[in-house]
């Protein structure tokens, strides 16, 4: 066995051994050989390793066991003991947050993109500002973009929302702090985050991200599919659409034509947003019906073929546009019983998120995942 | 020693004394802290005397100087940072409140667990960023919840307790139907929670309030709040101006977490 494989094994079974106390599976060393299969011995070196570097203490001792004997020392996962940095870059703004080891964000940061704004430079003031803000020390930091990302070799291949081609960003940012650095599609983060809860993990799950371009991830077995990337040119031959109707720009053009043909309507008095247009919905404000009815045909020729290709059991919308509500699933879902009767829509879950920031939060649930191997 | 000033209206209010406290936890000896409180004397508010050559930082508290006067102290080039204070165009790092969130806590804790619908929203000074943000945000609850934001009831309390206050009363004389109350601060949510205990209406059987912000006032009367940890809120403002003084360069803005206080108003 080479030094190398001997490093990774060392390192595999590390991670078993915190995963089980993270867990709750064991919290005894006793326990932990049993729930991991490794020896006491190396229960023990593993142990002292992480007690030392804090990621786990020594919590008292247990009760004693049924067959007699020394009472066990129980030990703890210690989720303060490290931080993560997780970034999103959106077309317009940065979103960046420092979290512990169970995730939760502390402080996050946000920098808007101006129309001559060099998103570079932006992204490391935006870790510049994180990283004076660190509680404990930084594990690593994760960094979302729209487009195709290489993401074992940490480059941005294509980001049409950037304008970035070939972008070596982990390596750049690596450079920069000093600091491991991932890089991933931030559609494909909001599918880890979403792959991480408790039911999901029997679900064969396709994330549709919705706002400047319209992205899609989706799980594969226990992981997450690589394959990040703009698919708003597929058309709608029957409405002379595609599906960058979907493009926020686009919706909010459309919104801005209604306030100025009907200036007394809802949209003029709330302005060009989803809650607005929601609001219109709810007031029976008929100006408003082509708009959202296109929008719920897109999204509903884009389920078909989704569903068509990945056969998922659950579809989840991100995006603003969420913030139409369940209204907007129920005509999708209309459309696809009309238009595709051969489909049994009581086999799919359709939902719908509106959590802020889960580029965001998937970046750190990414970042936890690789550099400690919980989560 | 670095030497930091400190901006603020008045410094021995419980939000000032627990962001001051955070400041203090990260600067500890390293750093004098040099107090400028303007607000001390109700009657005659002091004009900003700091020399800021003298100081290596400035962080301003809230509102306390107009935005010009902000704009042209950054412009001398010294280190600064606004604490609970947003600029439009955020060249000067802040670290503030997450009205987002907080807000969304609110309007769901009060719609959806409240089963509150007639709404009375307290709105703050509407020439500060922060208050027309919640102002915004209290309509996007209304909207997300289906409910006419048309339908709920704005009053002016121009984020002063004794205003809202008043409005509270006019309205308590109109007869007018509502059963929960949003304030755009906790100050505010006081004096109007108080007024209503004054006058019988039985809290939170017939009306819940809730308020945006905590406070020991707020503690005392047992206000639903939605707070932010002030002393965070002063330490990483402290971490924000130790770093430029450091020469780490950066703008934009630090949000920090808000969390849903449950006490007797709901």
């Amino acid at each position: 066995m080479d030094k190398a494989t001997r490093a990774q094994v060392k390192e595999h079974n590390r991670r078993l051994v915190m995963r089980a106390i993270y867990q709750q599976i064991a919290d005894s060393r006793a326990s932990l050989a049993k729930a991991t299969g490794l020896t006491k011995p190396t229960i023990g070196t593993i142990m002292n390793d992480l007690i030392d570097a804090g990621y786990v203490t020594e919590i008292g001792y247990g009760k004693t066991q049924r067959r007699g004997g020394k009472r066990p020392m129980l030990v703890k996962f210690m989720p303060k003991a490290r931080q993560i940095m997780g970034i999103s870059i959106a077309q317009d703004e940065i979103v960046g947050g420092i979290a512990y080891l169970d995730g939760e964000v502390v402080a996050r940061h946000q920098i808007s993109i101006p129309d001559d704004g060099d998103v570079m430079t932006l992204l490391i003031q935006t870790v510049n500002a994180l990283y004076v803000q660190h509680d404990a020390p930084l594990l690593a930091m994760v960094i979302g973009v729209s487009g195709i990302v290489n993401q074992d070799k940490g480059i941005v291949t294509h980001s049409d929302e950037l304008d970035w081609h070939n972008i070596p960003l982990a390596e750049e940012m690596r450079t920069h702090f000093d600091l491991p650095c991932y890089v991933s599609n931030n559609t494909e983060l909001v599918t880890r985050l979403h792959a991480t809860s408790a039911e999901a993990h029997q679900s064969q799950m396709v994330t549709v991200r919705v706002e400047h371009s319209l992205e899609i991830g989706s799980t594969f077995g226990d992981d997450v599919y690589q394959h990040g990337a703009s698919i708003s040119n597929l058309g709608l031959s029957d409405r002379d659409l595609s599906l960058s109707y979907l493009h926020w720009h686009h919706v909010q053009d459309a919104m801005q034509a209604i306030i100025d043909t009907t200036p007394d309507g809802v949209l003029a008095d709330y302005g060009a947003t989803y809650f607005a247009l929601r609001h219109a919905l709810h007031v029976n404000d008929k100006t408003v019906e082509p708009l959202v009815d296109n929008l719920s045909a897109c999204l509903a020729y884009l389920y078909r073929w989704i569903i068509g290709l990945m056969r998922p059991s659950e579809i989840i919308l991100v995006g603003t546009i969420t913030d139409l509500g369940d209204d907007l699933l129920s005509r999708v879902t209309n459309y696809l019983q009309a238009t595709s009767p051969d489909i049994d829509l009581s086999q799919i879950t359709f939902t719908l998120d509106s959590t802020p920031y889960l580029s965001m939060k998937g970046a750190i649930i990414y970042g936890i995942q690789t550099e400690v191997g919980i989560l | 020693m670095k030497r930091i000033g400190i901006v603020t209206t008045e410094q021995y209010k419980p939000f000032q004394m627990q962001i001051i406290e955070g400041i203090q936890a990260v600067t500890g000896q390293e750093c004098e802290l040099v107090i400028d409180s303007l607000g001390e004397d109700p009657t005659m508010r002091k004009d900003f005397s700091l020399d800021t050559r003298l100081l290596d930082g400035l962080i301003v508290i809230a509102d306390v100087l107009a935005d010009d006067t902000i704009l042209s102290l950054h412009a001398e080039g010294i280190p600064m940072t606004l604490v609970s204070h947003l600029l439009d165009d955020a060249r000067i790092p802040s670290v503030i409140q997450n009205n987002i969130d907080g807000m969304t806590q609110l309007m769901n804790y009060m719609i959806a667990d409240c089963q509150r619908r007639n709404l009375v929203f307290i709105q703050g000074n509407l020439a500060q960023g922060d208050s027309r943000e919640r102002l915004s945000l209290f309509q996007a609850g209304m909207m997300r919840h289906d409910l006419s934001p048309d339908d709920a009831l704005y009053i002016e309390g121009n984020g002063d307790p004794v205003i809202a206050g008043n409005a509270i009363l006019e309205l308590l004389d109109s007869d007018t139907s509502f059963d929960g109350i949003v304030a755009s601060d906790y100050l505010m949510g006081c004096a109007v929670l108080d007024i209503l205990r004054f006058y019988n209406v039985r809290i939170p059987r017939d009306v819940s309030v809730m308020a945006f912000g905590d406070g020991t006032e707020a503690i005392e009367l047992g206000l639903t709040v939605v707070g932010v940890n002030l002393i965070d809120l002063g330490q990483r403002s402290a971490r924000q101006l130790l770093g430029q003084i450091d020469g780490i360069r950066f703008s934009g803005v630090t949000w920090l977490n808000t969390e849903l206080i449950v006490r007797d108003s709901s």
